[in-house]
């Protein structure tokens, strides 16, 4: 469905994105997770056609984008980050005013308005004021505008940015849907718990590169542990030394953040009762210690060496 | 394309109406200083003759009944108005500017002042004035010269005065041709003055010699004229003023849509930019002309301003001014990255075409350079069209040039913009 093929884009001194490639097959969700400035937004603009690459180039079903006009552009459906909507029009209004950029008769936007409100879960709203709406509702009018026109890609830009977790179920639940009844997705986050519930294929990005890419199991494949270990101390000279113990023996990777420090170990439970052993040998007491099951936030770190949240 | 620049412009245009307290905002404002300035610039009817007194001050601090005289004539005068106040009294309101201009007649001046008509020093009369009310002080003097001269010269020429004065005057001659010449002028004085021809018809005195028949020039003959034109500039020059001020608000619509992702969205569907951009230019000239209509309906129904022109070429104005306003708004969106920026330059830019461009006050007022500068602002040949069209009953050739004018401007605007647009 799409191809992005050594795409590059700077703006000035500063290369945004820097040759990222990756192909999204048709009804699949793909994801790209990175940290805030790693170069998302741009990749999706490239691939919404808002932006043109430098070099590389982009196709969406066969067809590379080629101006402002291209009626290949009827085929993707794009959600912005911010909520790009106009609040003193109604749902209704602003669907139709959308729409009526698609080209569709105003019969046609009447139907898929009122399609797109009852995916969304908005049909009693629809000709109410999008300023009386709460921050979870304007985050799913935000999705339905990119629904009107009937797209067969949805590409989203962080659309649950500053959303509540109720909301933000209730728009996970509108995408799975989507993605049920077929449709292509691209989702981009810095959360890595969504694309982990959402994608089936993953793309780490960093600094305007791909990192790594593939589905989570074989991101965490790459782990040398699928779990870490998460010990806190009392303060943070006392991590500084719990830190230099783990280091000093070949546990694993050792990461130390204020009073905390975690161990992404070697494919062997047996680091646990290690890790235990060589603190109490260099005599440091630890306040709490934690198994986690290994996430992306781990590949993330293992790739990069810093955290996503960073 | 037309269906998409339709589709902008109608969405910006339900926009508009939808926040009800920002559109009667973008009327009530020039609506509200217009008519503030047309009371306080041209008053209410009656033009000129209703137009208030400037109040002045008088200190009499002479005991010649003629000074008396002379102040009570004064406070008759169409110019002004007299109160008789002590020296301290009009000094304090004078320095505290609740008085503009205070007349002070020291003692001896009726005296001094009548003999000095024929020789010897002037009488001196002291005027106090406030700097700030400039016009109050010429407007003061042209009626003290005009009052005094009058009365002065009545009383220095007739009666026994005008012997004492004249022999007075003799006394100072030296040369005996001259002094023939002087005593056979006393004589006649004395024969003509006995036969009260002193006191004719005008009650004697030297007079101003003409009178001032004034005309304005408008293409009202009535008496309501000069009220008339003074509104309909005032009207003409705050509904220019009500438009630049939406061209910001539109510039900073059309930021804002790129900062909240609208313009994203509006750019990945299949619609040219072109069409984007002229269907917010559209929309602005269309709100742009709804305002101008409405403020100067207002004039018009609530103030009666009448239309003496053509009522096309007023129509053609508005229009080429509303997408001359559109333009404008496309350069001001074009040139700004942030809001805050862009409110900031735009709005010096805008005071200053208002201010140069006739709109507070008409430019004749202005320095020559101001009036050659005023050529390059839009606003001044908006507001030309608009005075010729209302109150100079010109036809609709009148409106030619300052259509094609605004128009080029128009044109000037939003082709940087569009570059600008392009470049970013």
């Amino acid at each position: 469905m799409v191809l992005v093929k050594d795409v590059v884009k700077s703006f000035g001194e500063v290369r945004a994105v820097n040759g990222i490639s990756f192909e999204v097959a048709k009804g699949t969700c793909f994801g790209l997770l990175g940290p805030n400035g790693a170069g998302k937004s741009t990749a999706i603009s490239m691939i919404v056609g808002t932006l043109k690459p430098d070099s590389g180039s982009v196709t969406i079903a066969g067809h590379v984008l080629s101006g402002d006009t291209d009626p290949a552009r009827q085929k993707i459906g794009y959600v912005p980050q911010e909520l790009a909507l106009f609040e003193d029009l109604s749902s209704l209004q602003n669907l139709g005013f959308f729409g009526s950029l698609y080209n569709m008769s105003k019969p046609e936007i009447a139907r898929k308005s009122a399609e797109v409100l009852a995916i969304v879960g908005l049909s009693d709203r629809a000709t109410e004021p999008v300023k009386n709406f709460s921050g979870g509702m304007k985050r799913r009018l935000n999705i339905a505008i990119a629904l009107v026109q009937g797209p067969e890609l949805l590409v989203l830009d962080e659309p649950t940015v500053g959303v509540d977790p109720q909301s933000r179920n209730a728009i996970f639940d509108v995408l799975e849907k989507l993605k049920a009844q077929g449709m292509t997705l691209i989702y981009t986050s810095h959360y890595m718990e969504e694309v982990e519930r959402m994608c089936d294929h993953i793309l780490i990005v960093d600094h305007g590169k791909a990192i790594i890419s593939g589905t989570l199991e074989q991101l965490l494949d790459t782990l040398d542990s699928r779990f870490r270990i998460r010990f806190e101390f009392l303060d943070e000279d006392t991590a500084v030394k719990a830190e230099a113990a783990l280091n000093a023996k070949t546990l694993g990777k050792v990461f130390r953040k204020d009073s905390a420090v975690e161990v992404l170990p070697s494919k062997n439970a047996q680091a646990i009762v290690d890790s235990i052993s060589y603190l109490q040998g260099a005599n440091v007491m630890f306040e709490d210690m934690r198994v986690e099951r290994g996430s992306l936030e781990e590949v993330f770190l293992a790739s990069t060496g810093r955290s996503l949240r960073d | 394309m037309i269906n998409h620049v339709w589709a902008v412009a109608n969405k910006d245009l339900r926009l508009f109406f939808a926040d009800k307290k920002a559109m009667i905002i973008s009327f009530l404002v020039p609506i509200i200083i217009a008519s503030f300035f047309s009371f306080v610039m041209v008053g209410n009817g009656g033009g000129g003759k209703q137009a208030s007194k400037i109040p002045i001050l008088a200190v009499n601090e002479d005991d010649d009944p003629l000074t008396a005289t002379l102040i009570q004539k004064l406070g008759k005068s169409d110019m002004i108005s007299v109160e008789t106040v002590t020296r301290e009294a009009a000094t304090t309101a004078v320095k505290e500017g609740k008085s503009g201009v205070a007349v002070i007649f020291p003692k001896g001046f009726s005296a001094k002042a009548k003999s000095a008509i024929f020789a010897g020093d002037p009488a001196t009369l002291e005027e106090l004035y406030d700097p700030t009310k400039g016009t109050d002080k010429q407007v003061a003097q042209g009626a003290l010269m005009q009052t005094l001269m009058q009365e002065i010269s009545k009383e220095a020429m007739t009666g026994d005065s005008a012997k004492a004065n004249l022999e007075r005057a003799l006394s100072f001659e030296t040369d005996p041709v001259r002094k023939r010449a002087w005593k056979g002028m006393m004589d006649s004085w004395s024969s003509l003055d006995k036969s009260g021809g002193m006191s004719g018809g005008t009650g004697g005195g030297m007079r101003t010699p003409f009178e001032i028949k004034g005309q304005s020039m408008t293409a009202a003959k009535d008496d309501n004229a000069d009220v008339n034109a003074g509104k309909a500039h005032v009207f003409g020059g705050m509904a220019m003023q009500g438009l630049l001020f939406f061209a910001i608000n539109a510039a900073i619509g059309m930021l804002r849509d790129r900062k909240t992702g609208v313009w994203s969205r509006m750019k990945a569907a299949p619609v040219s930019s072109m069409a984007l951009v002229l269907g917010n230019g559209l929309s602005t000239a269309i709100i742009a002309f709804i305002i101008f209509c409405g403020v100067m309906a207002f004039g018009v129904l609530a103030l009666g301003i009448r239309v003496y022109g053509s009522w096309l070429g007023l129509g053609l104005v508005a229009i080429c001014s509303s997408i001359m306003t559109a333009g404008y708004g496309l350069l001001i969106a074009s040139l700004g990255k942030t809001e805050e920026q862009a409110r900031g330059y735009s709005m010096i830019a805008t005071l200053m075409m208002l201010m140069l461009g006739g709109a507070w006050f008409p430019t004749f007022l202005m320095p020559p350079f101001m009036q050659t500068i005023s050529k390059i602002m839009p606003v001044r040949w908006s507001i030309d069209g608009v005075d010729a069209m209302v109150f100079r009953g010109a036809g609709l050739t009148s409106a030619v040039t300052p259509m094609v004018v605004t128009l080029g401007f128009a044109a000037g605007f939003s082709a940087i913009a569009i570059a600008r647009m392009r470049k970013q």
